[in-house]
């Protein structure tokens, strides 16, 4: 197999790792959103539920929750399993949603209460006072930690062929286990290097589009 | 009759009482300085005024009219109530990512919105958007023509597009207290207008408010510095563990009736 061929593969496989950010990336954020309103709600038994469920999500594994999401529903309830492709895009959007949401939760708190008082004075309503003036603010302070998530995410689809599913480190490893050349694993990394690369890139360019204030 | 008259006001902070028995007048086109010690219960007191905070007792009047009483206020009563103070926040709290003159602006517009939405209710529907539009077209017109005669008169009128974090503490100050004005509030509030000032800035801030005095705009300002509350003060209210302790006029910074006045005005010196 010379370069062009195990390129050309392993496009493939990055064609399934691109689609698979994409989908999750842009699911994630607004569960991510749904999550932290909730998280927010003064109620006892809410917060508890919230805790419990972040805690469960926080402290096992990704990979673990994909083989739960792919095989539990059929071997517990007799469900037909999910498609491969739905059940990891459901494992990774809930996991990163909860990641998310504990960003937006520490970024929403920390914008100064005097935003929303002066707010208050000025006549604005609630609705206003949060997409008018603090959900900028918000966004302002969480682009650095949602850049280090977004890129653990790129890297984290991998986790994906756990059952099965041919992104870019299993159509290597296909490659490596049936013509036995090792340095198709690690020319995986040029793929990831690039995504990554230009992600960082439009992060950063949102960061300074972003400099001409400073969130309270 | 007095324009704003303050009953028996009252505030707890769990078993903490801050404000007890709270009671003053103060008249239209006044100033009247609220000072004292770190708390004093100074700042709670403004900002039950603004209803940022709630009150446990007391009743509070504005033009004759109850507007915080014993009576459970609804949101939409408080948001209607508050219009009539405006407030200069200690730390500005101008938005961040708007210019001077959309920190300004953006809350007139929001009210004009909210007006030309109410006035047309009862047209008919073809009608009534055009007529919406119309409506605010002209009173934002009106307002940006005020709002543009406040910017020179406060000097801020080459710094209207300068975004808070490109001004200095005198400009921010001023923007605040003109975004404060837009709305049109009955009393102009301050809270410690010259903290964290230079001296340079606190005599800029004073001046501002004695330009303000001499548009008879009525005015709250809560404040420990005496030299600043000398200057600005038609009426003063000297509070102490919650309550007031002495209140008079301007002459009582001369004459304190008290020795905890006393006390008081004689450590500012020190």
């Amino acid at each position: 197999m010379n370069f062009t061929d195990v390129t050309l593969e392993l496009l493939n496989g990055f064609g399934i790792t691109c689609l698979l950010f994409i989908v999750t990336w842009i699911l994630s954020i607004p569960l991510g959103a749904v999550f932290c309103s909730v998280s927010l709600i003064k109620n006892k038994y809410v917060n508890m539920i919230m805790h419990g469920f972040i805690w469960i999500i926080r402290g096992t594994p990704l990979m673990l929750q994909i083989i739960v999401v792919f095989y539990v529903p059929g071997l517990l309830f007799n469900l037909p399993a999910f498609d491969r492709m739905v059940a990891v895009i459901i494992a990774i959007v809930i996991n990163y949603g909860v990641y998310f949401s504990e960003i937006f939760r520490a970024g929403y708190e920390s914008i100064d209460k005097g935003q929303s008082e002066a707010c208050k004075m000025l006549g604005m309503n609630r609705r206003q006072s949060f997409f008018r003036i603090i959900l900028l603010q918000v966004v302002k302070k969480t682009i650095p930690p949602l850049s280090n998530e977004t890129i653990s995410l790129v890297k984290d689809t991998a986790l994906a062929r756990v059952i099965a599913i041919n992104e870019v480190i299993m159509a290597a490893q296909k490659i490596v286990s049936t013509y036995a050349i090792i340095w198709v694993l690690f020319y995986t990394a040029v793929f990831y290097l690039v995504l990554n690369g230009l992600l960082s890139f439009l992060l950063h360019k949102l960061e300074d589009k972003l400099k001409y204030f400073e969130a309270k | 009759m007095a324009f704003l008259q303050v009953n028996d006001l009252s505030k707890s902070f769990g078993t903490s009482e801050v404000l007890k028995d709270i009671s003053f007048t103060m008249e239209k086109g006044k100033t009247l300085t609220i000072i004292g010690n770190s708390g004093s219960g100074k700042t709670t007191l403004l900002r039950i005024l603004c209803y940022l905070e709630n009150k446990n007792n007391g009743i509070i009047s504005l033009e004759e009219k109850i507007i915080n009483g014993d009576k459970t206020l609804y949101q939409s009563d408080v948001s209607e109530n508050r219009r009539n103070f405006g407030l200069v926040f200690q730390s500005f709290n101008l938005f961040p990512q708007y210019t001077v003159l959309e920190n300004i602006m953006l809350p007139i517009k929001l009210a004009i919105k909210k007006e030309a939405h109410d006035k047309f209710l009862n047209l008919p529907l073809s009608k009534r958007r055009k007529a919406r539009i119309a409506f605010s077209k002209q009173r934002l017109q009106e307002e940006e023509e005020r709002i543009d005669g406040l910017l020179q008169r406060m000097n801020l009128s080459s710094k209207r597009n300068s975004y808070p974090l490109s001004l200095s503490g005198g400009e921010a100050q001023r923007t605040s207290i003109i975004r404060a004005m837009g709305l049109k509030p009955k009393i102009l509030c301050f809270h410690e207008p010259t903290s964290a000032l230079d001296p340079k800035l606190k005599s800029e801030v004073a001046e501002t408010i004695l330009k303000l005095k001499e548009q008879n705009t009525t005015m709250i300002v809560v404040t420990h510095e005496m030299e600043f509350a000398k200057r600005i003060s038609d009426q003063v209210i000297y509070m102490e563990n919650g309550r007031i302790v002495e209140q008079g006029d301007n002459s009582i910074f001369e004459n304190p009736k008290t020795n905890e006045l006393n006390n008081f005005l004689s450590m500012e010196v020190n």
